[in-house]
Order: C-alpha cells, then structure tokens, then sequence
C-alpha cells in the first residue's frame, strides 16, 4: 500500500457513496409526481416551482420534528437499528461499478483504478454477505421498539427477505455461469459489443426472477407487507419518527439504487451503452480526456438505466395492490426457487454441451438456447393472465348472481 | 494486501459518521416533551395490553429461518460451483462437475420435496 493506493481509496470511498445520498431526494420527488400523475392530480407543486425543493423541506421537517421513544423501549437497540440499516446500505453499495477502470501514471508506473468503492474478485459474494447484514438493523427495530405491530413487522420482514434471498442468489448462479467470475468488472466486460449481447437476452427468466426478488428485498410495493399501513400501521418503523424514520427511509431509496445498479451490472450491460461508439476516439484528444469522456459516458448510461428501473418500480408501486402475506411466501418458496433450480440446471446443461463462452450470436444453438427461454417466459406469462382472467370472471359472476 | 479493502473502510467510517450526525440532529435538534401517556406504544389509542417483546409469535418464523440457513449455506456451494464452473470445463471436468451439482441439487430438491409434503411452506 502507498500514497496512491491511500489518495484513490479515500476518494473512491467518499465520492461514490455521494451519488445515491444526492439522488434520494430526486427519486422521492419523481416517485410522488409520478403517481401523482397516475392517479390524476399534480403531485407536489407548492414547495418551489414544479415542487423541486419539495423533498429538501420535507427534510427540513424531519430534522425539526420530535424524536420520540415508547416506554419500555430498549434505547441502544432503538437507536442502533437505523443507523445499522444505513451504513449497509452504503456498503452494498460498494460492488456497483460506475464506469470503466481508469489507468494513471504514478512515480513513472501505470496503476489501474477502479470505478467502484470496492474492487475485489469476490464482489457478488460481499454484496450478498451485507446484504444479509441489513436485516439485522430491520428485526431490531422491530423487536426493540416494545410495540406489537413493529414486532410483528419486523418477523415478517425478516422472513420475506431471507426467503427471497435465495432466490437472488440462484439466479445469480445463472448469471456467474455465463460470466465465470464473481468480479462485476468481468461480469459487464462479458456482456461486451452492443446491446445483443446483454445477459438480459440469454437469461430472460433470471432476469425476470432477480428483479422480483430484489424488489421483495427493498420490501418496496407489491411486497411491501412489513409496512403494511391498513393492517400493521407502519411495521417496523411505526415507533420511530423525525430523523430515525428519515434514515430508514433514506436506507430504502438508497438500496432501490444499487439494486437497480446490480441489475444494470448482472443483465443489462453496466456502464456499457446499447451501441458500442468510439465517441472518445471521435472526439481525440489526450489520453487522460478519453479517459474521463468514457468515464462520463459510462456513467451516464449507468445512471439511465437505473432511472429506468426506478421508474418502472414506482409505476409498479403505482398499479399493483398489496399481496396477502401467504401469497407472497408461496410465491418466493414454492414457484421462484423451482423456477430458479430450473433455470440453474437449464443453464447450466446448455453451457456444458455447447461450451465457448461467449456464444456466437445467432448460430442455431445460440437461436435454440434463447427460444427455449422465451417460450417458457411467454407460456408462463400467459399462464398468469389467463388464470387471473378466469379467476376474476369467476368472481364477477358470482358478485352478479349475488345481486 | 489490504489495499482494496481501504477504501470499504473509508465508507464505512463515512457512512457511520453520517449516521452519527443524522442521529445526533434527531436527539438535539427536535422539539422534546414527553409524559407517560404520549411515550405509551402506539396500540390503536388502547392501552397497550402486556409487554411486546414477550409476545409469542409463530413458529413458523423459527422455521423459515432454519429453512433459509439450510437452503443459504448451499447458495453459497451453488454460487462457487458457478462461478468456476467454465474453468472446469476448460480443464475438461465439465461433466463431472455438472453431474457431481445435479446429484448435489438432487439431494437439495428432495430436502425442498419433504418441507413442501410436510407443510412448511403453507402459511395461514
């Protein structure tokens, strides 16, 4: 370790957690506008124009608001809970990669840097070692808090995530058979070459699969059953007020943004745009200019594709309604984990009998491969809805005969 | 040899200064007043009925969690297996290897079989 290893990692470790802690009060204002505009009203439009500054006052609020603690409630753990959840968060954040490693010329040595706070080959395993962590800071709240609904919260959102969890990391088996790494440098560096090459292609179910365990995991709508309001008044954090319910809420806007950052990573290229373009050969220039206009552009299409997600998760948070909590636990045991196994085997059997990685694009094994999944996923989706069609024509004739 | 690890160290202090000023703000800066019927548990404005940490809730929690410590240890066999498995295949294991994790996940399945038949997964 010397000077440049102290000054890059100081930087790294201050700088990136600085982007999501920037964007949360962008994401709670989109979230609002845009279910605002679903529902057919303006959303918030008092607080600056368009209600820009709406969540900075809203913030404003919460630091003035009273700190309360029910009686016989265990102080330390009270307070400990949210700020457990928050500091791992952050360090989930650790494994997202925001760009292409850059390269500088130190005491006469190039020396490498890369784009995310952590830079080890075992990055997956530690994002899904402290993410197993920040349930702790969720039952402690729950369980310290001396209140039946925050007990009760907290159990089911401690069961609702381990649950959902081996889900997330079988289809991150799938994922690391096709990349044969756990470092995510090398997981984007094999979805290289364009948008056709993205994992999302050949792993259309693991893909489907994660994304519904990671909303699960944010505990974020249609599984937001811990912080159910109509039956469990709040869940975990119904004691908790001002600056301790900001910092759960925070925690919960953050880790929307690295899970949609992991899923950029594991399935839709990373930092990389759907078309590979040489901007920065275009544009010339010296080569630390390159460097950051590829680190810019990286960025960019990072930040687009979570934008995506996050929005497609509002909107979703927007139609869908609450689960039942059996629902949601038959869901994650019985169809996700044998969907998941399945996939695991599939993908596993179509790497060993057609071998080289990556696959030549649109060859008959690659075409065969590919199709298998999409029937399977189109099978499967038209499964649902025709079971929920039938299901609700059931019902509405029997609401008619009622009548 | 510690070097990568400096920089999760840099956001771990970070994150725990900030979650110090965040928490500190809450205890300093709000308005404080209490009484002994405002600091009572929120319960639907009853009087709370007995202590909630001594509530005895299902079992079916205990067995979800042991349930995820099982099906969680052999993620992390699984995740490994993954992961090496296209250098395997390189050094000519390949088969061997993919029959040795069906036999694995055979075993895994017929474990996951007996919790279903057994009713560990119906919630009601």
């Amino acid at each position: 370790m010397d000077l440049f290893d102290l000054i890059t990692s100081i930087i790294k470790g201050l700088a990136f957690p600085l982007i999501p802690l920037t964007l949360v009060p962008v994401i709670v204002l989109f979230e609002r506008k845009i279910i605002g505009w679903v529902q057919e009203r303006p959303g918030p439009n008092r607080v600056g124009p368009w209600g820009v500054v709406q969540a900075v006052a809203d913030a404003a609020k919460l630091i003035f608001k009273e700190d309360l603690r029910p009686a016989g409630a265990i102080a330390f753990l009270h307070t400990l809970a949210p700020a457990l959840t928050i500091v791992t968060t952050f360090l989930t954040l650790s494994v997202v990669p925001f760009g292409p490693k850059l390269s500088f010329e130190f005491d006469g040595v190039m020396r490498t840097v890369s784009m995310s706070v952590l830079d080890l080959n075992l990055g997956l395993v530690f994002f899904l070692s402290i993410t197993s962590i920040s349930i702790y800071g969720i039952i402690l709240a729950g369980w310290s808090s001396n209140n039946k609904y925050s007990l009760l919260g907290g159990l089911r959102s401690s069961a609702q995530m381990v649950s959902y969890e081996i889900n997330l990391s079988f289809t991150l088996a799938c994922v690391l058979i096709l990349a044969g790494s756990f470092d995510v440098y090398d997981i984007v560096e094999a979805q290289q070459g364009g948008f056709l090459n993205w994992f999302i292609w050949r792993q259309p179910l693991a893909f489907l699969l994660f994304f519904i365990a990671q909303i699960a995991e944010t505990n974020r709508l249609p599984f937001d059953l811990p912080e159910g309001e109509s039956e469990l008044t709040g869940g975990f954090h119904t004691e908790y007020s001002g600056m301790k319910f900001a910092m759960f809420f925070m925690a919960e806007y953050i880790s929307m943004f690295v899970m949609a950052a992991l899923v950029s990573v594991l399935f839709l290229g990373g930092f990389q745009g759907p078309v590979a373009l040489p901007v920065s050969e275009w544009i010339g220039g010296p080569a630390w200019l390159t460097q950051a206009l590829n680190a810019l552009i990286g960025l960019f299409w990072l930040i687009a594709k979570i934008a995506g997600q996050i929005f497609f998760m509002i909107w979703m948070r927007a139609t869908l309604p609450r689960l039942r909590y059996d629902q949601l636990m038959s869901l994650g045991w019985k169809v996700m984990f044998e969907l998941a196994t399945i996939n695991l085997i599939y993908t596993a059997a179509v790497q060993l009998m057609f071998g080289s990685n990556p696959m030549p694009l649109f060859t008959i094994p690659f075409l065969g491969t590919i199709s298998v999944q999409w029937i399977v996923l189109f099978a499967l989706g038209a499964g649902v809805i025709a079971g929920v069609e039938l299901l609700t024509q059931a019902y509405r004739r029997r609401t008619l005969n009622a009548c | 040899m510690f070097a990568p690890y400096l920089s999760i160290l840099v956001t771990l202090v970070f994150s725990i200064i900030l979650a110090s000023i965040l928490l500190i703000l809450a205890r300093w800066v709000g308005w404080r007043s209490s009484n002994s019927v405002k600091s009572l548990p929120f319960e639907c404005g009853n009087l709370p009925s007995g202590e909630a940490q001594k509530v005895q809730f299902s079992v079916k929690f205990y067995m979800t969690a042991l349930l995820f410590l099982i099906f969680d240890m052999e993620t992390l066999f699984v995740l490994l297996w993954a992961a090496a498995f296209q250098r395997l295949m390189e050094l000519g294991l390949g088969a061997l290897v993919f029959w040795e994790m069906m036999f694995f996940i055979g075993v895994l399945i017929a474990g996951y079989i007996y919790v279903w038949r057994r009713g560990g997964f119906e919630w009601n």
